[in-house]
């Protein structure tokens, strides 16, 4: 053997022992995921997202979903992991060997063989050495400390979050956008169809709608989130938390103003003897980028929650007051309606309500690619939202039900008429046929208001649903 | 033909010689049982040490186990007053004596030198009568001959043979080599006196030792998710009281004190009601379990730190912390119940996994199971010291708390927090940990499939295993460490749960020593 071919055969040799002994000394794994099957007979679902069409004789609806999900964590020690998450999503049939052209939500149809993964979450979870700093760096999932009305959704980003003695403080970027499109009539042949409308929530009316607009500079149109908060345990069971918000947005600027959202928020939690009481205020000011005036409008909006809930019987009894802020007349200079985030267009918010625990009124938690709701933006075109509802959960051993009741109404709005959107009643019915493994029946009907008075004809069939789910987690 | 003659003479001599060459005897030098004088721990490990070292000649090989050892040598060490003995004899792997010698000294400076004498004399003597023997097989029983065992008797408890610290059940195999196959005894006929209970209904999850009646029974209460059970415990199980749980009620655990010093072990069970924690303490009065505090707000373990008095610790819950603040000893005056002297606790130690033990030097460090269940040392400053490579600890006992923020990531609406095992020190400073492994142990699904319990020593830089029980194969759910007897008494699942079975539970006990 000649010398190069020894320095090889131990080139290689020493290659194989690190790549084995490496990984086994480094790391350790640590594996969840979750498989969620849903049976749903509706008429007002259709495997989409977005607000609910309501229309006299939509039919019946009656088709099967299902969503696994695999996150795997890789520690190298206590203080750094690398988190990653993958979804893939199909409706029974829908479709196989990617023969529509299309990837994600996939996969259902007979052969089944679709590439169909999803990228939820990559990112990296550290601490800082001799600090209290943990820092958790890439695409991931953030969720507000206002149930969800600000952001509840997955974005690249960095979050700092550094425990104190008084209880913590902490701040968060998120790249949210960075629309490239190129120019001519390549922006207007790849621009997706949202770049033309809202990037602060409220579709079309703050935009020039039909615009297109045209970039080839990465980091030139963006659309970011900026927070600070910091949180204080005044006792063990009194917790105070504030927050400043900045969502900016300058995609639309070759047609309109940039956006600047502040938002400044107090939320807090109480336990009051056998009851545990929480809520929020959170309020709006800075300018909308719009087509409207000089190009944009001055905001002024609020949101506000209130919610409780104390053991009651064998169970718990839950209630939770919501008030997102409308306005009237959107053509004046001042917007007074709530300003929420969407993520790329009207179908798939980038917020959610989801202590409510409506099924058809407001989003519900167990949605998937199905996740139509009557009020699915919470702007809820520009009119804002009044709501009330409280709910009962029961467990016992093995066996639980869940049931709540919901009302509704537009918080302000231009038309004539009632305000009230209806009454909801729904209920969730299920058995732990093991400790990871759930099945349950959920049943909603949703009454609907007067605002749905039409002016002539049929009213709208009131929506229902019916479902059959079997979750795993691990 | 002369060529040929030397030639073959050099090739028969070239072959002899390394054939016929005397290689060293193996050997192996067992645990000494020490009696009389001061450090008998110490000193047993002492001496198997100095007389490793010393035995090895031109004749003589040591080996740091006994697997492929020829001769075993054991000894013992006697003191009376200042004078001391050390007797050792040499046996081959048939238990027949090869050689035996003594030396004798007036103080313990001569020690050392009386080891070396003794070495050179025995090396001598196994050089000069050990018969190597022809197989490595054993050998079949002559009929009508005393049969010596090749195979020990198994025990419950195995001992790691090591050269540094070796334990006392070495004893109990010295005469034998070490087998390839463990064959497992019965419980109930295995030595150390196993003992089994009948089967229990259902998966239990805790258990926790009373006093000892003066029939002679014990006083044991088990706990399930919904229901506590008093058992008195001799022969058989028997079954005294039981109350359970109501509504959405869950148990997570059962321990026993006698915080008030009337001689009355209370028996303190750690209830979560929805996300409120409602524990409470009965007393078990021999026929029923009298409920003597409710709605406790705390997590209950039970501990004897570094070896101390029991006593029961507690740890709160807030509202948004599973594991709220420093642990705090649990007081009773009179009828209420205090939390008083906290204890600070180092990284990722909460109440239900850690204890403490004090080293050579009186400083006490913690001991504790890391979430991803790597045994843990921290010093008294809460310095990380040591760290195993092998994983302990693991437990099904888990609580749920609503976590909607989390749910879009997990898919669950409830977070599940698991409990971790009870790591128990003993008197005599040696850390029990017990050990669940199992093939589908993944994020929260757990299902563990086998078991063991280990004890470990420190010596001052890591931890060393002492002695672990064989393995089981069933999910180890609680134990308890009888410290007077020398027992272990383990609570497994023998059957897991099922969709329309409630599963099933037995008791083991295990003699340590």
């Amino acid at each position: 053997m000649s010398m190069k071919k020894r320095l090889l055969a131990v080139a290689a040799v020493s290659a194989l022992t690190v790549a084995t002994a490496v990984p086994a000394l480094a790391l350790d794994n640590e594996f969840h995921g979750l498989f969620r099957v849903r049976g749903i007979i509706d008429n007002f679902n259709d495997g989409a997202g977005g607000p609910v069409g309501l229309k006299n004789n939509p039919g019946t609806r009656s088709y099967i979903e299902q969503r696994a999900r695999l996150m795997y964590i890789a520690k190298a020690n206590d203080d750094l992991k690398l988190v990653t998450h993958f979804e893939f999503d199909s409706r029974w049939g829908d479709n196989s060997y990617g023969s529509n052209g299309s990837t994600r939500n996939n996969g259902g149809g007979i052969g089944a063989d679709q590439t169909n993964l999803e990228t939820k979450n990559i990112y990296l979870d550290f601490n800082i050495p001799s600090t209290p700093v943990n820092v958790k760096l890439g695409i991931q999932g953030f969720d507000d400390g206002y149930k969800g009305i600000i952001s509840s959704t997955d974005a690249a980003g960095l979050v700092a979050k550094a425990k104190m003695s008084f209880g913590s403080l902490g701040g968060a970027y998120f790249r949210f956008d960075d629309a490239v499109t190129g120019t001519g009539a390549a922006a207007t042949a790849t621009a997706p169809a949202s770049y033309t409308n809202s990037y602060v929530g409220v579709p079309a009316s703050s935009t020039t709608a039909g615009s297109v607009i045209q970039n080839s500079t990465p980091g030139y149109l963006t659309r970011d989130l900026v927070n600070l908060n910091a949180k204080v345990n005044v006792t063990k069971d009194v917790k105070v938390g504030v927050d400043y918000y900045l969502l900016y947005s300058d995609v639309l600027r070759q047609t309109q103003n940039r956006a600047n959202i502040h938002m400044a928020g107090i939320n807090a939690e109480a336990k009051v003897g056998p009851a545990t009481v929480d809520g929020f205020v959170l309020y709006q000011t800075g300018r909308l980028g719009s087509a409207i005036g000089t190009d944009s409008q001055k905001v002024s909006a609020f949101a506000a929650n209130v919610g409780a809930k104390v053991k009651a019987g064998p169970g718990t009894l839950r209630a939770n007051a919501l008030y997102i802020s409308g306005n009237r007349d959107n053509g004046t200079s001042t917007r007074n309606d709530f300003q929420t985030i969407l993520e790329r267009g009207a179908t798939t918010p980038g917020h959610a309500f989801y202590a409510s625990e409506m099924q058809i009124m407001l989003r519900n938690k167990y949605n998937m690619s199905s996740d139509r709701a009557v009020v699915f933006d919470l702007n809820n075109g520009s009119q804002g939202l009044l709501g009330g509802f409280v709910g009962y959960d029961l467990a016992i051993d093995k066996f639980f039900m869940n049931s709540n009741l919901g009302a509704a109404a537009v918080a302000r709005s231009a038309r004539a008429g009632s305000d009230y959107l209806g009454t909801e009643l729904n209920t969730e019915i299920g058995y732990k046929m093991y400790d990871n493994l759930t099945t349950s029946v959920q049943a909603g009907y949703m009454l609907l208001g007067q605002y749905y008075k039409p002016a002539n004809g049929s009213w709208a069939e009131n929506p229902y649903t019916a479902k059959l789910q079997v979750n795993y987690t691990f | 033909m002369k060529k040929f003659a030397v030639c073959l003479t050099l090739l028969l001599l070239f072959i002899y010689v390394p054939a016929g060459g005397a290689a060293p005897i193996k050997a192996y030098v067992s645990e000494f049982s020490v009696t009389g004088g001061q450090n008998k721990d110490e000193l047993k490990g002492v001496l198997q040490t100095l007389l490793t070292t010393r035995i090895t000649s031109d004749a003589v090989t040591t080996l740091d186990n006994k697997t492929g050892a020829e001769v075993i040598v054991s000894g013992s060490y006697l003191q009376i007053g200042k004078v001391f003995s050390i007797d050792a004899v040499a046996r081959d792997v048939r238990g027949n004596v090869v050689t035996r010698s003594f030396v004798q000294g007036e103080s313990q400076d001569e020690l050392i030198a009386a080891v070396g004498k003794l070495a050179q004399v025995l090396a001598g003597g196994i050089a000069k009568n050990y018969v190597p023997t022809v197989s490595s097989q054993p050998v079949a029983p002559v009929a009508g001959a005393v049969t010596v065992p090749v195979v020990a008797p198994p025990t419950d408890i195995v001992r790691p043979v090591d050269i540094i610290k070796p334990s006392t059940a070495e004893k109990a195999v010295d005469a034998a080599t070490q087998p390839d196959i463990i064959r497992a005894a019965p419980v109930a006929k295995s030595v150390g006196g196993g003992w089994v209970s009948q089967r229990l209904t259902g998966v239990m999850s805790g258990i926790a030792l009373g006093r000892t009646l003066e029939n002679g029974e014990r006083e044991v209460f088990v706990a399930g998710n919904r229901t506590l059970k008093y058992y008195q415990m001799g022969e058989g199980l028997k079954l005294v009281a039981e109350v359970s749980t109501s509504g959405e009620e869950k148990i997570l655990g059962v321990d026993t004190a006698d915080l008030d010093g009337d001689g009355v072990q209370e028996v303190y069970l750690t209830v979560l009601s929805g996300e409120s924690l409602v524990s409470r303490v009965y007393l078990a009065d021999g026929a029923t379990l009298k409920k003597i505090a409710d709605n406790l707000p705390y997590f209950m373990r039970g501990m004897a730190l570094a070896g101390g008095k029991k006593k029961i610790y507690v740890q709160q819950m807030s509202s948004d912390t599973d594991f709220y603040g420093d642990v705090y000893e649990l007081v009773k005056s009179g009828d209420r119940y205090e939390m008083k002297n906290p204890l600070k606790l180092p990284r990722f130690a909460f109440l239900y996994n850690f204890n403490q033990f004090k080293d050579r030097e009186g400083k006490t460090n913690f001991v504790v199971i890391h979430p991803d269940g790597y045994l843990m040392v921290y010093s008294a400053s809460r310095d990380e010291l040591w760290r195993s490579s092998d994983k302990y600890g693991g437990s099904e006992v888990y609580f749920q708390r609503p976590d909607l923020s989390n749910f879009r990531t997990t898919g669950d609406p409830m977070r599940w927090i698991f409990l971790q095992q009870r790591i128990t020190v003993t008197g005599s400073g040696e850390i029990v940990v017990p050990q669940n492994g199992g093939f589908w142990v993944v994020g929260n699904s757990r299902s563990y499939g086998k078991s063991a319990v280990v004890a470990f020593a420190w010596d001052g830089s890591s931890l060393e295993e002492r002695w672990r029980t064989r393995q089981s194969q069933n999910y180890l759910a609680d134990y308890a460490f009888d410290e007077t007897r020398k027992e272990l008494v383990l609570l497994e699942a023998v059957k897991k749960e099922g969709l329309l079975d409630k599963g099933a539970s037995a008791l083991y006990i295990k003699k340590v020593e």
